[in-house]
């Protein structure tokens, strides 16, 4: 009876969350006079009446992207990895992104908030109750980098800059791509645990850089389990199947000792050993700076990672 | 020297001393009552003595010897004990119920299967429920039912059978039903019974030794007719009564009066 | 329960055979959904292996992706598999007994939250130990044993105890856990998959693992039948017929917490099975525990291995955690429950 009890209690919470969720698109009153009417990567109309010049970023994500058209900051998410441009090191803290302190954000009176998008969906009405303009950016893909890029570029009244560094990433990515032999390896990339069989789809950073470089992920095209798009857990018959020659694994940790361990643990289960690439040890570790945390304006170093970590003759004769 | 010797035993449930030093000698070979009104502690002093409950401090022997030393399996095979009400899984048969109380026979090693089955047999014939042994015991009347736990207690082949209040929750003709048994059960087999009785009436007709308690202590014991008196009556129970032999030449005795404690 | 068993003795007399003969049909009904749960799920998958070829690879194995499947994957998955609904039934079996509650289970207990709460501390805080999950696990799941226990203890265990304190200890651990999950949210992943349950990438390891658990822990429990049977009654009952009724609660209840944590060590906290597989169990064969736990073991292999399959083949190739088809499976029962009143 308590099981009952529980699941109903359960059932009335899940119908009342998501009556408070997602907010529909709104339209937003045309505005002649306004400086920047944008649709952002939830889809929803954002009106800047006039030219930011207190922006709050919730994602150090943006930060290096901002930089790149000349903006400014005055107050970002606080961040153990990644890097923080010198500019903006002096910036007000509000909490990791994962925790955001949104009393800390309004009291800097900021007059746009860039939050990410799935991340911090939560606080948008909170902050447009207080007259702040949200805008939500997703940054995970290349082509949603791109994208982001400018869009901060307009956001600060600089296109020109956003368009430019969009640009400088793509050359970048396309020196990278044309040194690579196209021979559309098929891989598989893993999330984190030699426990389950998790693979990450196209819509992660790993999935994207590996698009970039023309691999084939053996999971593309899976229709995911709802909750995360980008990830599902998969069949290792599946894999065993599709026989894929590398293996990438994102791994939630910088510890040298943990990329040991996982690799020990894939590499003694014989159930991961039916996969040739297990067998002949071509998995390769894809550091948590580079592939888990949003990339940004990183995003070369990513896909050069990856480049290299495949095609290391490649590389070493470049240099 | 009783089979069961109770010494100064006092027992303590939940910091509240339920006994007070109750010495009490159970006759082998005769059916013993303990009688009493309501809280005085007469089942907490039967189960005291079947070892389901611990005693604070005082002494009970069996045969002379401290219960404390049998094992839990050497003391049920001695002694047997129903307690009021007791729960069984809604799908036990009679036969099921019986065999159970083979249990104290049976050990890792020693499997005697036929011995089992033969003294299930003899149970459920004594308590005259072997026509019934498929049957479910929720099914059965009240007196059915407390004949077939009687049958599960003989199975441990006891010499001493303790009850708690056997007839209290069933109707006049199942009361005496399980009284006529217990009573045939001690003139043939030589069981000692010992059981804790609500009605007085039974236990002057009944049994041939009476121990009367009054909040958790023991206020008087001996042969029925000279241990209840008037005076006991009125002392203990607050009634007052009259007294008539029934046409089976047995005593019993008819409340007529409440007397009020003089304050 | 008054009526409800009474439908099982009323239909087996109707039918006319004897309730042995009843119990023995059951029993039968239940291996042979065991030996489907088995055959379907060495046989079904990313590819529909032949019982034939099966049987080709085990004498031969090659090199090939068919026989890697069999040999690495699906074998001892399908045996993990076998043994955690055996182990989990039978745990959520003699619970049931020692707590007389028919819904207690290993999770009531806080075996469950005690495992989950050890696991998810290594999988987030060190996830360096990754290695030792299993072993750690199991010790969380004993340590909430023991802990429970210490805190049910007043002059001997009454099962209302147990249960009182299983909640309040599984709802501590399980504040503990949701902690961690919050102020780690980037590292939850792996530890999500791991408290649905699911026997992902399980492989000849974890056979290990649990077989040396399952088997002392079937041998105890069926050599205990008699013991549950007699608890049945009561505790002053069961004393009055010679039972030791502290150390057999006690000793009964760690038996249970050993196949438990055995199990969730291995397949991570799989729900319901401790609970309604024992249950439904009892239903068709009666609460006489030398039939009844062998039915739960039966019944135990057939629903892990069909949920299993069920779960690996119905999003293909997306494959859904087990413990997922286990609560689809769970709330109907319930339902099923409160309409008959348990």
């Amino acid at each position: 009876m308590k099981k009952i009890f529980m699941a109903l209690l359960l059932l009335l919470q899940l119908v009342t969350l998501s009556g408070c969720g997602s907010q529909n698109a709104k339209k937003a009153p045309v505005d002649d006079k306004a400086f920047l009417i944008v649709t952002d990567d939830a889809n929803r109309n954002v009106v800047l009446k006039n030219k930011p010049e207190r922006v709050v970023s919730l994602s150090p994500s943006f930060l290096g992207m901002i930089d790149a058209v000349g903006g400014k900051v005055i107050g970002r998410a606080s961040s153990k990895v990644g890097i923080i441009p010198e500019s903006m090191k002096d910036a007000q803290e509000v909490g990791f992104t994962y925790n955001i302190d949104v009393e800390r954000v309004v009291a800097l009176k900021p007059d746009c908030v860039l939050a990410l998008k799935g991340q911090h969906d939560k606080f948008i009405s909170l902050l447009e109750s207080n007259n702040i303009p949200v805008i939500e950016i997703d940054v995970r893909t290349y082509k949603e980098v791109r994208n982001a890029l400018k869009l901060i570029g307009k956001i600060y009244g600089a296109e020109q800059n956003g368009q430019q560094a969009a640009e400088k990433l793509d050359n970048e990515i396309s020196k990278i791509s044309e040194k690579i032999p196209k021979d559309e390896k098929k891989i598989v990339i893993l999330h984190a645990s030699a426990k389950n069989v998790t693979v990450e789809l196209d819509g992660t950073i790993a999935g994207s850089a590996a698009k970039l470089l023309g691999f084939k992920n053996v999971a593309a095209g899976s229709t995911p389990l709802s909750g995360d798009p980008d990830k599902t857990p998969y069949s290792l018959e599946e894999l065993v199947k599709n026989d894929p020659e590398l293996i990438f694994i994102t791994s939630m940790g910088t510890d040298a000792a943990i990329e040991n361990r996982l690799r020990s643990d894939v590499q003694s289960n014989p159930a991961w050993n039916s996969l040739k690439a297990v067998r002949e040890n071509r998995i390769i570790f894809l550091p948590e700076q580079l592939f888990l945390i949003n990339p940004g304006l990183q995003y070369p170093k990513a896909v050069e990672y990856m480049a290299k970590s495949v095609y290391p003759e490649v590389f070493s004769n470049a240099k | 020297m009783g089979v069961i010797n109770a010494n100064n035993i006092t027992v303590e449930l939940s910091n509240k001393i339920i006994l007070k030093g109750i010495n009490l000698e159970i006759p082998v070979g005769k059916v013993t009552a303990i009688i009493g009104p309501n809280g005085c502690g007469k089942s907490t002093t039967l189960k005291a003595l079947a070892r389901i409950i611990p005693c604070a401090s005082g002494k009970i022997t069996y045969d002379g010897k401290d219960i404390k030393t049998f094992s839990h399996k050497e003391f049920a095979k001695r002694l047997a004990i129903l307690t009021q009400s007791p729960q069984s899984p809604a799908d036990l048969t009679v036969k099921d119920l019986v065999e159970l109380g083979r249990f104290p026979h049976r050990s890792w090693w020693k499997r005697n299967a036929q011995e089992d089955e033969q003294c299930v047999e003899w149970a459920l014939k004594q308590a005259s429920m072997r026509h019934m042994r498929n049957r479910l015991l929720s099914t059965l009347s009240g007196g059915e039912r407390q004949r077939a736990w009687i049958a599960m207690a003989l199975a441990q082949k006891p010499q001493v059978l303790l009850l708690d209040e056997p007839t209290t929750y069933l109707d006049i003709s199942h009361q005496l039903e399980v009284m006529k048994l217990l009573s045939r059960l001690n003139k043939e087999l030589g069981l000692t019974v010992v059981m804790v009785l609500h009605d007085i009436n039974h236990a002057l007709q009944y049994s041939d030794y009476i121990a009367v308690m009054k909040k958790g202590e023991m206020v008087a014991a001996g042969e029925p007719r000279a241990t209840i008196g008037s005076d006991l009556l009125r002392e203990v129970f607050r009634v007052k009564v009259d007294t008539f032999v029934g046409s089976n030449g047995l005593p019993a005795l008819l409340p007529v009066d409440l007397i009020y404690e003089k304050n | 329960m008054q009526n409800n068993e009474n439908d099982v003795t009323h239909t087996i007399e109707k039918i006319g055979i004897s309730r042995t003969a009843w119990r023995f049909f059951v029993l039968a009904l239940f291996a042979l959904l065991a030996i489907a749960g088995l055959f379907l799920s060495l046989t079904k998958g990313s590819l529909d292996i032949k019982v034939e070829q099966i049987i080709g690879i085990l004498q031969s194995p090659q090199m090939d992706a068919k026989s890697q499947i069999i040999w690495n994957i699906r074998l001892p998955r399908t045996i993990v598999g076998a043994f955690v609904g055996i182990n989990l039934a039978i745990s959520g079996a003699i619970l049931q007994a020692i707590m007389r509650n028919p819904l207690a289970d290993p999770h009531i207990i806080g075996i469950s939250s005690g495992a989950g709460l050890a696991g998810v501390a290594v999988m987030i805080l060190f996830p360096h130990l990754d290695y030792l999950i299993t072993p750690i696990a199991f010790l969380g799941a004993m340590a909430a044993a023991v802990c429970i226990y210490i805190l049910a203890w007043k002059n001997g265990i009454k099962p209302v105890r147990i249960i009182l304190a299983g909640v309040a200890v599984s709802a501590f651990l399980g504040a503990g856990i949701s902690g961690l999950m919050i102020f780690y949210s980037d590292r939850v992943h792996g530890a999500l998959m791991w408290m649905v349950g699911g026997l992902a990438a399980r492989s000849w390891p974890h056979v290990g693992i649990i077989l040396p658990y399952a088997i002392v822990g079937l041998i105890l429990a069926l050599v205990c039948a008699n013991y549950l049977n007699i608890l049945q009654l009561g505790d002053e009952m069961a004393r009055g017929l010679g039972v030791n009724v502290e150390v057999v609660r006690i000793a009964m209840t760690a038996i249970a917490a050993l196949l438990a944590a055995s199990a969730v060590s291995v397949a991570g906290l799989l729900g319901f099975v401790g609970l309604i597989v024992p249950h439904a169990a009892r239903l068709l064969i009666g609460s006489d525990y030398r039939f009844l736990l062998p039915a739960s073991a039966l019944l135990g292999i057939g629903v892990v291995t069909l949920s299993d399959t069920l779960a690996r083949t119905m999003f293909s190739p997306v494959e859904l955690p087990v413990g997922i088809i286990m609560a689809a499976l769970g709330a109907p029962f319930f339902l099923f429950l409160l309409r008959r009143e348990i």
